[in-house]
Parts: structure tokens; sequence; C-alpha cells
């Protein structure tokens, strides 16, 4: 067991730990703006493609985006969970509940990549790959490259999180993280938010808006 | 000394994660109601309610110093500008040379004043009567194929 250590340019360990979670609120507004450049480009070209955009909505399959909306909301609490667990000195509640929210997240990828075999299927693919006979026009082609790119992206820091989440994993259980320092935990737990967050406006703007 | 001195109870998580779950029921329910030009802005709505829940609660920004909310509602603000602007630029275009669909939008009563000279450092022209606004990409060729 280690005991958390103070860097030497704080005063002590609380305001540390203040300015890490500062810190991690800064990065995740950078992230939140990197997926803010791909809502404006959606919504410019839902103005100019509005009725397009409806019908391509519609060969999305409601039921995958919906299932994986409630997967990552779940997995949002079980993450808020363990920091709750770990904060009470319940280390090893805390270790479940951050591998019970790495099963949901590898869940939602599972969903996701059958959803994309769905996709490559039937020919609904970004840009010059589109082949897709059933729903045509320059507006269908322009929502599918942006869904792929969107849901590409954001599956990109799905895994992302997971590492993270992986790493906080062996950490908890070498003791490196505990309650007198849980904010490793807290930091990786609220990246995982911010997937769940983004997640939360990509299901409406690809599968609702049908 | 410790640095918050309030800790969200476990019934504030999970009656927030009902209320997420309540929220997405309702934005799902919803999507089937012909809610025409209204159907965006309220699935936007709850998303934002939902994401306020999440940020609150589950990321305990009702825990943390303000200056945390500062740097959130800074991003949030800028990501307004952005989409917001962005939107309204495109919406307040003429609709002249839209034709493969219906263009998407709504009707322009007048088109958007132009200023003379006004060339200079835009992006985009006024494309020839009957091609799509932008149209340069193998998708957008009349027939729809990728070569």
């Amino acid at each position: 067991m280690h005991a958390p250590r103070t860097a030497e340019h704080f005063g002590d360990l609380a305001t540390q730990q203040q300015a890490a979670r500062l810190g991690i609120w800064l990065f995740l507004a950078s992230e939140l703006l990197l997926f803010a450049g791909l809502f404006a480009l959606y919504g410019a070209y839902r103005v100019r493609y509005l009725s397009a955009f409806h019908e391509a909505a519609r060969h999305n399959t409601l039921w995958f985006g919906t299932t994986n909306t409630f997967v990552l909301l779940t997995s949002s609490l079980t993450v808020a969970l363990a920091v709750r667990a770990m904060r009470a000195d319940r280390r090893s509640w805390a270790l479940g509940f951050v591998v019970v929210t790495m099963a949901f997240g590898l869940g939602f990828l599972g969903i996701k990549a059958f959803e994309y075999s769905d996709h490559i299927e039937h020919g609904l693919l970004p840009g010059r790959f589109f082949t897709s006979e059933v729903v045509t026009g320059p507006g269908a082609v322009v929502f599918y490259t942006i869904y792929w790119i969107a849901t590409g992206l954001h599956a990109v820091h799905v895994t992302a999180g997971l590492c993270v989440l992986g790493w906080i994993t062996v950490r908890i259980m070498h003791g490196r993280i505990d309650a007198t320092n849980p904010v490793a935990l807290e930091v990786g737990a609220m990246y995982w938010h911010l997937v769940d967050m983004i997640w939360l406006y990509l299901w409406p703007l690809l599968y609702l808006a049908r | 000394m410790p640095a918050e001195h309030r800790h969200v109870s476990l019934i504030g998580y999970l009656a927030t994660f009902a209320a997420l779950v309540l929220l997405a029921v309702l934005s799902l329910a919803l999507s089937f109601a012909d809610l025409e030009a209204w159907a965006m802005p309220v699935a936007i709505t709850i998303a934002t309610i939902k994401a306020l829940l999440v940020a609150l609660v589950f990321m305990h920004l009702v825990e943390q110093p303000s200056a945390n909310s500062f740097v959130v509602l800074s991003a949030v603000a800028l990501v307004v500008l952005l989409v917001g602007l962005v939107v309204a630029d495109v919406e307040t275009r003429p609709t002249k040379g839209a034709t493969q669909d219906e263009g998407g939008s709504h009707e322009r009563i007048t088109p958007a004043p132009r200023a003379p000279g006004a060339e200079s450092g835009t992006v985009r022209r006024s494309p020839p009567a009957g091609r799509p606004l932008g149209a340069r990409r193998s998708f957008e060729t009349p027939d729809h194929r990728p070569r």
C-alpha cells in the first residue's frame, strides 16, 4: 500500500486533488469542442438536406442505438458508484464497479461492431464507398459520412476510456489508488462520463431524427 | 483537510439514473410523434438536460468549486456559438441551385442580400443555376454512384 504523495509545488494533497479535477475538466472541454466541429458539420448539412437526413436516419437500426444509449447510461452509473465506493474505502466494491463499467463499454463496442457490419453489408458507407441502392442522393451520402466519422471517433474514445479504466483497475489492485487519494479513479470516471455524454447527443441526431 | 464536505448520496445517484432513463424513454417516445420542426430542438433539449444531470451529479460538479463550472460553461458557450452560427449561416442562404432533392429547408421569401464586392475572402460562391452548392465530389455526380 503506497501512501499518496503530494507533489512539491502543491501546498497540500487537497489542493493537488483540486488541480487534477480542474485539469480533467479542461481536457474534457477540449474533447467537447472536438466533437462540436462534427455537430456543426451535421447541423449545416442537415439544413441543406433535411428530408434526405430523415430518410437516411430511418436506415439506422433504432434499437441498436437505443440499446447502446442505455448501456452507456448504466455504465455511467456504475463508474459513479465505483468512485463513491472508493471514497468510502470499499476498494473491492470500487474494483467490481469499474470492471462492470468496462464490461458495459465492451458491450457497447460489440453492438457497434455488429451494427457497422450491418451497414457495410447494405453499402451504407462514407463518401466514395457509399453503394446503397435503397437510400440514394447526396444527402444520404453526407449523412452516412458524418455518421461514420462521428460514431467512429466516439468508438475510438470509448476504446481509450476502456484502456484508462483498465489501467485504473490494475492500480486499484496494486493499492496505488485508495480512499485517501481516489483522484485517479475520479479522473478516469470523468472521461468515461464524457464518452456517455457525447453519445447522448449522437443518439438523437443519428437515430431519433427520422 | 478534505476537499469536499458534502457528497452525493446513494439515493442521489440512483434517482439521477432513474431520471436519465426516463428522459431517454421520453426522447424515444417523442421521436415517434410528429413534431415536425420541433422534433430536433426537443430532442436536443432533452439531451442537454441529461448531460446536465450527468455533469452535476455523476461527475460531481455540484460538489466541486465553481471554477470547474466556469470551465464547463465556457466550453458549452463556445459549442453553442460554433454550432449556432454555422447553422444560422446555412439557414439564411438563398436556395438557388438546390435541385437534387428538396434542398431541405424552409422557403426563402427573399434571397439574402449580397454586399457589393464581397467575393474576395469568401470561400463559397453562388453556383450556376441547376448545380448543387459545392458539388465537386464524386458522390454528387448526377447518377449518385461513386466512381
